[in-house]
């Protein structure tokens, strides 16, 4: 790739629009009034994406590899005052859990700061990590408002003790040192899932439920939904048009009963991951 | 074996012959069941295509395609079925199966996690034996000579110890005792909550009815962790998601700490621990004593509602609300968990608890009958420590000379107070089937490895199961990992030990062979049988193979009748003793990831943070920030925590969702052996319980231990994750206003959402 074509490609793909005409695209609801912060989908993004676990040491200096992790909060967000408790010594509405990964953002600050094109827009929606092309300058990292991003300080790989190395997922790489790495949409299943299409003839549309991420699969409560967005007929899609959540907009308007939103969408950076509000029963 | 030879014989005895899975003149049958078994048996894939048995396997292995066998977890008693995804030969990720009333093809993270037990590199590969006090590695051939030596025989004397069990693994245990002519089977798994359990059979007539959260409007819940640890966390987590749809349900959790599922209330209320029974007796009696309360009103309910304010630290303003949600919010589901149920009065408070669903009319609507089981023998069995106690008495007092130990691991879970290592030294012969060199094992004298549940064959019934006569199918989705004949499985080691003293099971070569005979031979009793798919199977052949990739079949089982629910009297203590100078109370916590501490050598659980408090790799106890304050402690200072039975010490974790009169210390470290990942983390809290019984179950009342505090270390001034020696995966506990997680009240939630 010239610089000059890279350049040109890279204005381009920061045009907000320039997969429109795409078939696919690949989002996410996230129900947090479902959602119980139990974690079942971490250790299955662990199982599915072969994630090292690091160690104690290392996870006291911020080395933890999560791509997916749940936020846990005591408190609300300013302006839900009136969902607050009477005073009280305890969290008498319980914890407010979000699962966090990468939100696949359509306007992402990760992409243009990479020096080296190794993260970049695919036609499918997909913020897409090039492992073989990343040089391991961070930028990326430090550009995400989400922080979603996990940077390899270590060969991990090199300390899997054996048996362990057989029940990582062969279809997709052991990460090395040096290597920014992060939340895919699983798109190993993802691809997967095309080529099966491919394979009957037909491009460019996967039927609603052939593919679920790892994350969405182990949900006990089902608060996950994954599919493409421009498939008018899909679960997820019609969870964002049930809760008039569009893309193009830095803020929702909610009509009674519309939850929806997208975290940091203030930032203008479209997410592709949409939440629902946590419910509380304030009669309780 | 040739592969011809399985072309061409299709028959089940035939190929079983073919695979000569008979080690001749051993005890020992060996397990054989390799690649081309399950793919003879199996045809289970994902890709829809049609795998005929008996084809060659490397059409059906494909590089670049995955593979679905059909099995259970077998990870906690829930036993929920999954799919467990190979590729090459080798299993890479557990899935649920979609079809199962279980999960519902959902899993949780212990679940998941599964896969890093049986990959564990700590596994024990080769059997051992204790010469001159150590443990030493030793073949199969000298591991069995002694095993029939010991176990070949009659022994009265002979105890045997197992985790929860089930299936056709309670029945070959249970078969093999029997011709041993021992009476001591003993069944002890950490968490089951046996006193509620007890409870719930005097009281409905089922220790576990089916439960209907869909249908409730309102759950109130005394300490049962349902979204965590209590039963089966991913069929109620399942329920929870329905529950949760409008119109929504009402969640209120009634617990001293915070519980996963009580960080999901809608309410939650803190409440003295051990006075939770006295506090449903005040809600029975102001629910009875309301003019809007129309339903039968049960037994003398003359409570002194201001004392039990006063003893339970909820006030009386929130017990006339709970009162009111109850009345007008029917049907409702009252659970009791094990925080309710930890004392000395837990059978009690646990009557007083499920007593409301009688007077608020629950029972056949929320709580449902079951029907009276068609195989009794498989039947789960969850134990207690009840038995755990009688299994060690038995050894102190010499009344048992052989110990046998299965899927627990007593010396890890009991408290110091019973002397659990010393009775266990006192037995002449100590044998473990085991996978991980854990406290139990290392103090055996004869170590047999066992294969992981990914490895065998065998049967089970879920602890909660959704539909009644639902029987797992356990099939090996792999080769052993650590090749063959180094690990065994347990069921052809007791068939090998069985057929030793009864005859009658000799007739099969296998554990397998006699887990698939089981299943043919219950075949009329099930509900739509399986049959020939494919042109040129025979009906078994087609039976056995439907079978296999369902994962699981279904009894034909009687209609239940309804619930006749008697209501008992209850008489709870009044006033607490005095604690003196121990003036907390303790909660051993369990929770989802480390479990009792059985996953403590996974390192995908070990890193997965605590859900509430983040804490990752290390044990911790939680304080109230009042109480912290008070005695001048912030996170990671380090504190000893004193009981009569003995003391720990441990991380401090300020934490607001705990009463102020109670510390936690969850379960799950504080091993002293069990591998690289496990060994010398953090402690155990079951170590300092004080011996105190429930007075109806003689369970152990975990719960009902007081403590004392002292700091011994400050963390020093700085604030990372890194507090002291705890690492936290997260510091932060505000939003700081950001609207990260944005909440609305349940008055706004579209009352048409979540339907159709």
């Amino acid at each position: 790739m010239s610089l000059s074509r890279m350049l040109d490609n890279w204005s381009r793909l920061n045009q907000r629009d320039y997969y429109k005409d795409e078939p696919i695209m690949w989002g996410m609801s996230i129900d947090l009034n479902k959602c119980t912060g139990c974690a079942s989908c971490v250790t299955a993004c662990y199982a599915e994406n072969n994630i090292p676990a690091v160690g104690k040491e290392k996870c006291a200096t911020g080395h933890t590899m999560h791509w997916l992790r749940i936020e846990r909060y005591w408190d609300l967000p300013e302006g839900e005052a009136d969902l607050a408790v009477e005073e009280s010594e305890y969290p008498e509405r319980g914890a407010h859990f979000a699962p966090m990964m990468c939100q696949q953002c359509n306007h992402a600050p990760c992409e243009p700061v990479c020096p080296v094109a190794a993260t970049y827009h695919n036609p499918d929606g997909l913020n897409a990590q090039v492992y073989n092309r990343c040089i391991g300058s961070r930028y990326c990292g430090t550009n995400c408002p989400f922080k979603v991003r996990y940077f390899n300080f270590f060969d991990y790989s090199e300390d899997i003790p054996h048996p362990m190395e057989m029940l990582l997922n062969p279809d997709l790489t052991v990460r090395s040192k040096g290597v920014m790495e992060k939340c895919t949409f699983c798109v190993q299943r993802l691809r997967n899932a095309k080529g099966d299409q491919a394979d009957k003839g037909i491009r460019g549309h996967v039927e609603d439920g052939e593919v679920q991420t790892a994350c969405q699969q182990s949900c006990p409560t089902e608060a996950i939904v994954f599919g493409n967005l421009k498939d008018s007929e899909s679960k997820v899609s019609k969870a964002w048009e049930d809760h008039n959540v569009e893309l193009n907009r830095h803020e929702q308007f909610h009509e009674e009963g519309e939850r929806g939103y997208r975290v940091f969408e203030e930032l203008n950076v479209e997410p592709s991951v949409m939440y629902l509000d946590r419910v509380r029963d304030t009669n309780a | 074996m040739s592969q011809k030879n399985v072309k061409n014989e299709l028959s089940r005895r035939t190929f079983l012959k073919a695979m000569g899975l008979t080690s001749a003149g051993s005890a020992l049958a060996l397990t054989g069941c390799g690649d081309t078994d399950i793919i003879n048996q199996v045809d289970l894939e994902v890709r829809k295509e049609k795998v005929l048995p008996a084809v060659d396997p490397l059409d059906f292995i494909r590089p670049g395609r995955e593979v679905h066998y059909s099995s259970t977890c077998r990870q906690c008693p829930a036993n929920c079925n999954i799919h467990a995804k190979t590729r090459e030969g080798r299993v890479i990720k557990l899935e649920g199966n979609p079809t199962s009333s279980t999960n519902w093809g959902r899993m949780c993270a212990m679940g998941q996690a599964g896969l890093q037990g049986h990959y564990n590199p700590d596994r024990l590969t080769k059997p051992m034996v204790r010469k001159g006090g150590k443990l030493v590695e030793t073949t199969w051939a000298e591991a069995e000579t002694l095993l029939k030596k010991h176990l070949g025989k009659k022994n009265a004397k002979l105890a045997w110890l197992s985790g929860a069990t089930s299936g056709h693994q309670a029945v070959i245990t249970k078969a093999y005792l029997d011709a041993a002519g021992s009476q001591n089977h003993f069944v002890f798994d950490t968490v089951p909550p046996s006193v509620g359990l007890a409870a719930n059979e005097k009281m409905f007539g089922h220790a576990i009815p089916k439960y209907d959260f869909d249908k409730a409007k309102l759950i109130v819940s005394f300490g049962a962790d349902f979204l965590g640890t209590w039963l089966s966390p991913v069929q109620f987590g399942a329920q929870y998601g329905q529950f949760r749809n409008a119109p929504r349900g009402t969640l209120v959790q009634i617990e001293p700490k915070m519980t996963l599922t009580g960080s999901n209330a809608d309410r939650w209320i803190a409440i003295k621990p051990g006075t939770e029974g006295h506090l449903a007796l005040a809600l029975a009696s102001l629910i009875a004593k309301d003019s809007n309360f129309k339903g039968k009103k049960i037994g003398n309910l003359d409570v002194d509602i201001e004392a039990t304010s006063a003893a339970t630290g909820v006030s009386i303003e929130r017990m006339h609300k709970l009162r009111d949600m109850l009345i007008a919010q029917s049907p409702s589901l009252i659970l009791s968990g094990n925080s309710a149920e930890g004392f000395a009065h837990g059978s009690q408070a646990a009557n007083a608890i499920l007593m409301l669903n009688i007077m608020l009319g629950n029972v056949g609507e929320t709580i449902l009958p079951r029907s009276k089981p068609a195989f009794e023998d498989l039947q789960p069995q969850l134990g207690g420590w009840a038995e755990m106690k009688a299994f060690i008495d038995g050894l102190a007092d010499g009344s048992f000379d052989t110990a046998v130990v299965y899927g627990s691991n007593p010396l890890f879970q009991a408290p110091d107070f019973m002397k659990a290592d010393e009775a266990f030294a006192k037995a002449k012969m100590r044998i473990a089937f085991s996978m991980f060199p854990d406290e139990t094992t290392m103090a055996c004298d004869l170590v047999l490895p066992v294969h992981s549940y990914l490895e065998e064959w065998n049967t089970s019934v879920p602890a909660y199961a959704a539909d009644d006569g639902h029987l797992n199918i356990q099939q090996p989705v792999m080769n052993p990992v650590f090749g063959e004949g180094s690990t065994y499985s347990y069921g052809d080691i007791m068939l090998g030990l069985v057929s030793e003293l009864d005859a009658t099971f000799k007739n099969w070569d296998s554990y397998g062979a006699y887990i698939r005979d089981a299943l043919a031979t219950m075949k009329p009793t099930l509900v739509n049988p399986p049959k020939a798919t494919v042109a040129g199977q025979t009906d078994e052949e087609g039976f056995m193979q439907g079978v296999l990739a369902a994962g699981f079949v279904q009894t034909k089982e009687a209609k239940a009748s309804p619930i006749n629910a008697k209501a008992s009297s209850v008489s709870l203590p009044q006033g607490e003793a005095e604690g003196g100078k121990y003036a907390y109370h303790l909660v051993p916590s369990a929770r989802m990831g480390l479990y009792d501490g059985r996953f403590a050598n996974i390192p995908w659980l070990q890193e997965l943070p605590d859900q509430l408090a983040a804490v990752v790799w290390d044990s911790w106890v939680e304080i109230h920030p009042k109480t912290a304050e008070k005695l001048g402690l912030i996170t990671g200072d380090k504190v000893k925590v004193t009981s009569e039975a003995g003391s720990l010490e441990v991380s401090v974790f300020v934490f607001p969702g705990i009463h102020e009169e109670t510390i936690a210390i969850p379960l799950g470290q504080g091993h002293t052996e069990f591998g690289r990942y496990a060994k010398g983390v953090g402690v155990n809290p079951h170590k300092i319980l004080t011996p105190v019984f429930d007075e109806e179950t003689g369970e152990l009342a975990t719960h009902a231990t007081k403590v004392s505090i002292t700091k011994i270390a400050n963390r020093g001034d700085v604030d990372t994750r890194k507090h002291g020696d705890l690492v936290l995966e997260s510091i932060q506990t505000s939003q700081k206003g950001r609207e990260i997680v944005k909440s609305v009240s349940a008055d706004d939630f579209d009352h048409n959402e979540g339907e159709g």
